[in-house]
């Protein structure tokens, strides 16, 4: 895979990576009007909504002293940036099939390219939240480590989409089968339920298991100033390892995936 | 570096289908296959449907990957493959070249001096804004045309590319990869054996998946023909073939194996002819009567007997023929009503002024009541070789046509202007 990328004409650089990836920004919602602010609308509408029926609708209460949407939202922003890097990896290899069964491509590239543009939504995001917190003297110094947690969730989102989109060209199942995962995933995950909560009952002992619980936490840990990633470094090393078996198994399926791949798209 | 930009040993193809339900199929698209093309050589690929041509040009691209043997394709390389060549649907026009230019590692000022001339060569001014969904088939084939080229590739492939768009943007395509012929190697996949003749230097021949020919393009097309009309290897060696020519008359020639193709349930035995009563005559000109007999011999009786000719060129391009279902004389009934036997056929026509040069006569056996629906029985491909003197005169064209008045006449106002 490595060798595919690095070697022969024609030559990709970062220069190249970064005008793909402006490309498929666009051509997300090419022909729309809006174009690429739906990308941003569509989240916003949700935490509207999400903010509507449970701050004013159920009237939940700030939770550690922080107005429940903000603290709903600083895990909420990782969940849709790993969500986005699934569903966009799945499908990355046949959006662009018209390149790959037409023309010799470097095919890694591609859910780079793909994870690189979801990562700039999320950057906006997140540039947008630190805004809100900042100014409300919500966040502090542990903000320095949310580079660190962007960068540990892009490197899984990163490895699940490779492997995802390989998976998704032979066997075409695996996309519906990801929509119904992710809803699961979704309950699974501490994003609208307080972890401290759940803590001591039964069910607790299979959710601590989700490794997003780690990710999800971090960003908490980071955006409201709660603790440092070293305070937590079992976790962290189960995640590292994770990502790592994730990112063996994906190499391993390119290698068989490579030699048919235009065969199969085509 | 090598002198060669292509090198290909024994390579092979197979695709996997699967047929639902886990059922998997295997299915040989190309079998050991060996060529090799020089740097700045024009080659075409020609072969019926099936016969494996698209998959070696995705090979030869770089998409596919041969699953035996070997491939070496040296220096960049730019693909028309079908419709399409890596252009998105929805991207616009400015969109799908800036995309391609990209993918050549072209970015910056050079790219957009480089899409404009793209779009002005492709004539696709105003529908640049456009997604490329909307545009024509021709639109969509002369943006991708002009992308492939722009830079000049030490190899391009191009699939049928030619078949759409007007005959102008034909020749302008034409011209532009004559211009990059200097140093760009091209593959010319093609159903158009005209354009394979006129610009090959060497033609490939596929059957089922397997190299059949590779070399002089006049040769090429008879081989194409043969398979087209059954295969050359597979001519049935009947009865009639071994039996001896009848005696007397014009001296005939058996027909040698190589030039026949058909089904062969009739067979020309032997052929002879005269120009202007010289038997085995070879030269011609406006005017030479042409008599051509045949013994043929019919295995049973037809639904049809058609009796044709063809005169081709020195490329393999039909200049002109007839056959007995259009003849304006002579036993054509006779034909329509002839029974299972043997039977010396005698048919004469006079020669055109066309170009001079070399030609070659084809003769045919047909079965059915329709030229376009007929069975080919027999055909001994490229029989005679004749050529063609203008006798002094000078060929406009293929042939000339008289100009059948002429009158000057002097205007008046002429003189009130001056």
């Amino acid at each position: 895979m490595l060798h595919e990328l690095f070697s022969g004409p024609p030559a990709m650089g970062g220069r190249q990576i970064l005008l793909l990836t402006r490309n498929d920004i666009r051509a997300r919602y090419a022909g729309a009007r809006l174009g690429a602010l739906w990308s941003m609308a569509l989240p916003l509408l949700t935490i509207l909504v999400l903010w509507y029926v449970y701050e004013r609708g159920l009237g939940n209460p700030p939770v550690e002293n922080v107005p429940y949407i903000l603290w709903f939202t600083s895990a909420y922003l990782p969940w849709i940036f790993f969500s986005d890097l699934l569903t966009g990896g799945c499908r990355c290899l046949m959006d662009y099939s018209f390149l790959i069964t037409r023309i010799p491509f470097k095919v890694p590239l591609l859910p780079l390219v793909r994870a690189l543009s979801a990562l700039f939504f999320h950057l906006l995001f997140l540039a947008l939240l630190t805004g809100i917190l900042l100014s409300r003297g919500l966040s502090g110094k542990y903000l320095l480590q949310l580079p660190l947690y962007v960068l540990l969730l892009f490197l899984l989102g990163l490895g699940l989409a490779l492997v995802l989109g390989l998976g998704t060209v032979c066997i075409r199942d695996l996309e519906a089968l990801l929509q119904g995962l992710l809803q699961l995933l979704f309950w699974a995950s501490p994003v609208l339920w307080n972890p401290d909560a759940m803590e001591g009952k039964e069910i607790w002992k299979v959710l601590s298991l989700n490794p997003l619980s780690f990710i999800l936490e971090g960003y908490r840990d980071a955006l409201l100033g709660r603790r440092w990633i070293w305070e937590r470094r079992e976790a962290a090393l189960a995640y590292l390892v994770l990502t790592g078996i994730v990112w063996v198994l994906g190499a391993c399926l390119y290698r068989k995936v490579r030699p048919r791949l235009a065969d199969r798209l085509h | 570096m090598s002198e060669y930009c292509i090198e290909a040993f024994h390579m092979g193809k197979t695709y996997v289908l699967s047929g639902g339900r886990g059922k998997k199929q295997s299915f040989r698209a190309l079998e050991d296959l060996s060529f090799r093309v020089r740097k700045g050589e024009w080659i075409g690929v020609i072969g019926l449907n099936g016969s494996g041509k698209s998959t070696l040009l995705r090979l030869l691209a770089g998409v596919s990957l041969p699953d035996g043997g070997s491939l070496t394709v040296r220096g960049t390389r730019s693909a028309i493959l079908e419709l399409g060549a890596g252009f998105h649907p929805d991207y616009t026009g400015w969109e799908n070249v800036r995309l391609q230019l990209l993918l050549q590692g072209i970015t910056g000022k050079e790219a957009q001096a480089l899409a404009r001339e793209i779009a002005d060569f492709a004539e696709t001014g105003p529908f640049m804004d456009q997604p490329v969904r909307v545009y024509s088939t021709g639109m969509f084939m002369r943006l991708a045309f002009a992308c492939m080229v722009c830079r000049g590739p030490d190899l391009l492939l191009v699939d049928e590319a030619l078949s759409v768009g007007d005959v102008f943007f034909r020749q302008k395509c034409l011209g532009r990869m004559q211009d990059l012929s200097e140093r760009s190697a091209i593959v010319l996949v093609t159903h158009d054996l005209e354009a394979a003749v006129r610009f090959c230097s060497r033609i490939l021949v596929l059957d089922r998946g397997r190299l059949v020919w590779d070399g002089d393009p006049a040769e090429a097309v008879t081989r194409f023909i043969q398979i087209r009309q059954g295969g050359p290897g597979a001519v049935p060696m009947r009865e009639g073939l071994l039996h001896p020519a009848a005696p007397g008359g014009p001296s005939m020639h058996l027909p040698s194996p190589e030039s026949l193709s058909g089904k062969m349930d009739f067979v020309i035995k032997a052929y002879g002819w005269e120009t202007d009563k010289v038997p085995d005559g070879r030269y011609c000109r406006k005017g030479t009567r042409v008599r051509v007999f045949l013994d043929i011999y019919l295995s049973r009786d037809p639904e049809g007997l058609i009796i044709g000719y063809q005169i081709l060129n020195r490329l393999g391009m039909e200049v002109f023929g007839e056959t007995s279902l259009h003849a304006l004389s002579g036993d054509v009934k006779e034909a329509a009503l002839c029974r299972a036997g043997s039977y010396r056929v005698s048919f004469s026509f006079t020669w055109p002024q066309i170009r001079d040069g070399d030609y070659f006569m084809t003769l045919g056996l047909g079965e059915g009541r329709e030229v376009l629906r007929q069975t080919e029985q027999c055909w001994v491909n490229r029989a005679v070789h004749f050529q063609s003197d203008p006798g002094g005169e000078v060929i406009f064209g293929i042939f000339n046509r008289q100009m059948e008045d002429l009158t000057i006449r002097k205007e008046k106002e002429d003189v009130d202007l001056l």
